[in-house]
């Protein structure tokens, strides 16, 4: 058992950092406010690979293919600075990069994956519809074969990147509607005939990372687009988001990382009562439970990833990690919130902001409740009849 | 093929720098260590020339194991290969003792290359630590080559090296023959973010050789603490020394320069600066 990161993953850490300290964190609030992450910032991380993490550099990327622990290192440095442009590389690289990456033909990977690995172009998954929230197996989007092609129709909610992907991975129907073996994943451009961006949704938070509904009609996908196989896409959906939950539990670590330092700086500056608030015993406490929570969270979240790099199944701890990252950070939000007092709802600050993001991943990429069912069914099934 | 050799350090990060003030070292052990600010920057201008002019980038480190870090970081920038230069007989050098390794180092990697004359190797101009600024002049007198030290900006055209440096009011130009010792100082160059398959590569394909006492033939007697023409009587941080003071002095220039010869006798004697 080892605790320690490797000399190349203390470097990748210290590299993110400095990169994140200085171009990411000064316009942060304004991206927020804004909703979107400035051009410039999404050319500089695609410079460094940021969005080619876990893609071999044979591809282009950054060689962290088999090291999912250094992808965490870096989402989680992104993440203490800013939720959205760390969900930004992060779900580019997790659930569309990755997948192609591991799953896709040679094909594939030289059309969509070496664009996706160098920043050029950004990806998207797509499998929220308007009736298929944490439900996908009630996906609606079809998609009928039509000689050498796919016919696909449907609409997509929700989707992470949407606005400003040019690849997505979309999940549709293509069997008997509520098989599981009904669903199957295509890779689709966005500059498809009948592919149409739809309304750019305005939310709670991490609002600079660009959510959109995809609206399909009758755009013709090749078959040569089909990752995996015809009718595998649950299966396949599945285990790309069971891979996608580390990065996201990561993204949690430093959100929460963020809450601890925001709350130990002020309680150092900050005085009443004629003192310092970090000599008051409630301070204290909240300090203590959020540094140790985003602690356990981060052992978690690494050892998800450390499994994952062994070959060693990892679904359940990915589950753990996300459920506990998220709520972790959102517990340590809502205490330097408390912190600030009034200060912590005013926009002056970044707390706020914080708060807002933590909600939202108590609820994306698999709600906490979803996450209890899937550690517990894993779990009951490993032990039952 | 021109070669560079760049010689770095691993040093306190900024704001870390601990002092053990019964042995009169730096505390190195639990604080966090960073490449050298300015010889980063002497790293980036070294890769720079390289681009301009081809050729190869070797770093170089007088160091214990953990110096590699530096090297894989300069890796990561842009050099080619990186040799630690690591010894329990170079342990306690100072910045002579120092210099004689580098030197030795820089003499090995000029042979290997077949380089001949046609090397330059580039310091950062002080570390962040020690603050002497000695190591660069003293490699370029044991290589009997020609210095410039200082530099904010370098040019190289053929074998001849321009270089300029900072001179309070106004900007000089230097200029010098290949080989030669160039050190760089921090402001040389802009902030640069290192790209992370650069990271990997550095530490995955690029290769960092450890060289000791025997492979650059040196004398036990010339290296390390035996080799170390000074010795740190005390080392001690100026938060520590007490509140500082400062005071404006006044009047006629015989005056003035009256008070601060008696204040230097005084605190020559042993006494404090009033």
């Amino acid at each position: 058992m080892q605790f320690q990161l490797t000399p190349k993953q203390e470097m990748i850490k210290r590299a993110v950092r400095e990169f994140a300290e200085n171009e990411i964190r000064p316009v942060a609030a304004e991206c927020d406010e804004n909703q979107e992450m400035p051009e410039h910032v999404l050319r500089k991380m695609a410079e460094l690979k940021y969005f080619g993490l876990p893609v071999s550099r044979k591809y282009g990327g950054a060689g962290l293919e088999r090291d999912t622990v250094a992808f965490c290192v870096a989402t989680e440095e992104i993440g203490r600075v800013d939720a959205s442009a760390s969900i930004t590389v992060g779900v580019h690289g997790s659930v569309v990069a990755a997948p192609l990456h591991e799953y896709g033909t040679e094909d594939q990977k030289e059309r969509f994956l070496r664009a996706l690995a160098t920043g050029e172009k950004v990806g998207a998954f797509t499998v929220t519809e308007p009736n298929a929230g944490s439900d996908a197996n009630r996906v609606e989007t079809r998609a009928v074969e039509d000689g050498d092609e796919y016919v696909l129709n449907g609409t997509k909610i929700f989707a992470t990147n949407g606005g400003i992907a040019e690849i997505f991975l979309v999940v549709a129907a293509t069997g008997r509607k509520g098989s599981r073996q009904d669903l199957t994943i295509f890779i689709v451009e966005r500059d498809a005939p009948g592919f149409q961006l739809g309304k750019k949704e305005n939310k709670l938070g991490v609002r600079a990372s660009a959510t959109n509904e995809i609206l399909l009609q009758d755009v013709r996908v090749p078959r040569e687009n089909v990752l995996g196989t015809v009718g595998g896409g649950m299966g396949l959906a599945m285990r790309i988001l069971d891979y996608g939950r580390i990065l996201m539990a990561a993204q949690c670590v430093g959100l929460g990382q963020a809450c601890l330092e925001a709350m130990l700086r002020y309680s150092n500056e900050r005085e009443q009562f004629g003192s310092k608030l970090g000599r008051f015993q409630m301070v204290q406490a909240k300090i203590a439970d959020a540094a140790t929570e985003v602690e356990a969270a981060r052992l978690l979240t690494y050892q998800a990833a450390d499994l994952r790099d062994r070959g060693m199944p990892y679904a359940v701890k990915s589950s753990m990690a996300k459920l506990f990252a998220s709520e972790a950070a959102m517990r340590a939000a809502h205490s330097a919130v408390q912190v600030h007092g009034g200060y912590g709802l005013m926009k002056g600050f970044p707390v706020e902001r914080y708060f807002r993001d933590a909600k939202m991943a108590e609820i994306y990429e698999g709600t906490s409740e979803i996450q209890r069912m899937v550690i517990a069914s894993r779990l009951l099934r490993s032990v039952g009849p | 093929m021109t070669l560079f050799v760049v010689c770095v350090k691993l040093v306190p990060a900024p704001g870390s720098l601990k002092v053990d003030r019964k042995r009169g070292t730096l505390v190195r052990e639990g604080v966090p260590s960073v490449l050298n600010a300015a010889d980063k920057s002497a790293a980036r201008v070294a890769m720079r020339l390289r681009d301009q002019v081809g050729g190869r980038v070797v770093a170089a480190s007088m160091g214990p194991p953990q110096a590699e870090s530096a090297l894989r970081e300069v890796l990561a920038a842009g050099a080619d290969e990186a040799v630690l230069l690591s010894d329990p007989a170079f342990a306690g050098a100072d910045t002579l003792a120092t210099s004689e390794v580098l030197s030795a180092a820089v003499a090995r990697l000029v042979r290997d290359s077949g380089a001949g004359e046609n090397y330059l190797v580039l310091c950062g101009a002080r570390s962040s630590d020690g603050e002497t600024g000695q190591v660069g002049p003293q490699v370029a007198e044991a290589l009997g080559v020609g210095q410039i030290t200082m530099a904010r900006d370098v040019e190289l055209r053929g074998d001849l090296l321009k270089a300029e440096r900072d001179a309070g009011d106004s900007v000089e130009v230097l200029e010098t023959r290949l080989p030669a010792v160039v050190t760089i100082v921090e402001e040389a160059c802009e902030r640069r973010y290192l790209a992370i398959d650069r990271i990997v590569e550095a530490h995955e394909v690029k290769k960092v050789s450890v060289w000791g006492l025997a492979d650059l033939g040196l004398d036990a007697l010339k290296v390390g603490v035996l080799g170390s023409k000074t010795k740190v009587v005390e080392v001690f941080s100026m938060h520590e020394a007490g509140e500082r003071r400062a005071e404006r002095l006044s009047g006629s220039l015989d005056e003035v320069a009256g008070r601060v010869a008696s204040e230097l006798l005084r605190f020559a004697r042993g006494g404090t600066c009033e």
